[in-house]
């Protein structure tokens, strides 16, 4: 009865210590949850990504080919979440992205960049993780036919890195790619 | 097809009878030399010779040694063995002597292998290669996204601030001096 006992203890003790093995990325620093933002969406959803660390490791690996730095620079990525769609009412949106604004530099986000420029506004933030490091990117758009995108990017985040990486991944005719 | 067995008093058989005589036999020699002693009167009675004996030799008392015998002993300066490790050989006595105490410690060494292999050893899922691909894409997307926006941003930065902001009125101002000074 009692080796019985010790089994079934044993036994729950693997499987919680299995289930606790999976990666949790909203307790990453550079975790940001917009999810109040994405439950205003009324349009299609554009784009959507999400891409956890294994799977970010092996597009790092295929990548190893490219130029030097691109690897490296995606390989140091934990999660990559984007979120494009669309809104009707461009208000209500505004004000949310405002409150997100307020919440993201209370929680230690600093907004690096902010341009409103006729109806296009844009916000882009970073986390610091120490010295000479940020751990986490966001980002807010919003543009004036109402299309909404919200990016955050967790993990050892070079901007310099990302920057170069972006233009080599400019895509021709991103904006009408609908996928 | 049945076989009679003949239940020979070999020496393996023999073996086998004592150690049931002296509750020293598993479970499957017990009912193997109690069968073959219903069935042989042999193998019976040398059993119950054997148990006989095993009953003498259980009830046998300890008894005192002799003072003789160990002043003797002390006068041939015998040298007593002592176990160094007595400690080690007490733990391994309890572990391996009794079968509970030796499964309930295998079990601990097999979970801390267990545990030490969970905890050193990530758990890497496996894709396949249009997965890999599939992520590719959305990755170069992603970053592309990002890269539209931060181009976007620096655009704006040229074009409203940089020109229309700062370039434009140190340009008028300059023109002002000039023709103040002009």
């Amino acid at each position: 009865m009692k080796t019985k006992n010790l089994l079934m203890i044993l036994f729950l003790f693997s499987v919680s210590f299995a289930i606790a093995q999976e990666a949790d990325y909203t307790k990453e620093p550079g975790y940001f949850d917009y999810g109040k933002i994405t439950n205003l969406k009324t349009g299609e959803m554009i784009t959507e990504v999400y891409l956890e660390e294994p799977l970010i490791k092996m597009v790092a690996k295929m990548a190893e080919g490219e130029k030097d730095g691109i690897a490296e620079a995606i390989g140091a990525l934990k999660l990559i979440r984007v979120n494009e769609f669309m809104v009707d009412n461009i208000e209500s949106i505004e004000k949310a992205l405002l409150n997100i604004d307020k919440e993201l530099q209370s929680s230690k986000w600093s907004r690096i960049i902010k341009t409103k420029h006729k109806d296009n506004l844009a916000n882009v933030y970073v986390k610091s993780g120490g010295t000479n490091e940020y751990v986490g990117l966001m980002i807010t758009s919003l543009d004036k036919e109402g299309k909404v995108t919200l990016v955050n990017i967790v993990g050892n985040v070079s901007l310099d890195s990302i920057g170069k990486i972006s233009k080599e991944f400019d895509l021709p005719g991103m904006d009408k790619d609908k996928e | 097809m049945n076989r009679k067995k003949s239940y020979e008093l070999d020496e393996e058989m023999i073996d086998k009878i004592i150690s049931v005589a002296y509750n020293d036999a598993n479970i499957f020699d017990r009912i193997f030399v109690r069968r073959a002693a219903k069935r042989n009167d042999n193998v019976k009675k040398l059993l119950q010779t054997y148990r006989n004996t095993a009953i003498k030799v259980h009830n046998l008392r300890e008894e005192d040694c002799p003072e003789e015998i160990i002043d003797s002993l002390k006068q041939k300066s015998i040298p007593l063995r002592i176990t160094k490790n007595a400690f080690g050989t007490d733990l391994a006595a309890i572990v391996f002597g009794r079968p509970l105490v030796s499964a309930i410690a295998s079990i601990v060494v097999i979970a801390a292998i267990i545990v030490a292999l969970f905890s050193t050893r990530e758990i890497r899922p496996v894709y396949s290669r249009q997965e890999i691909e599939y992520a590719d894409k959305q990755t170069r997307q992603a970053l592309a996204i990002v890269g539209k926006i931060f181009n976007q941003t620096g655009t704006t930065l040229k074009r409203e601030v940089l020109n229309d902001r700062v370039s434009k009125p140190i340009k008028d101002g300059l023109e002002i001096v000039n023709n103040i000074f002009n």
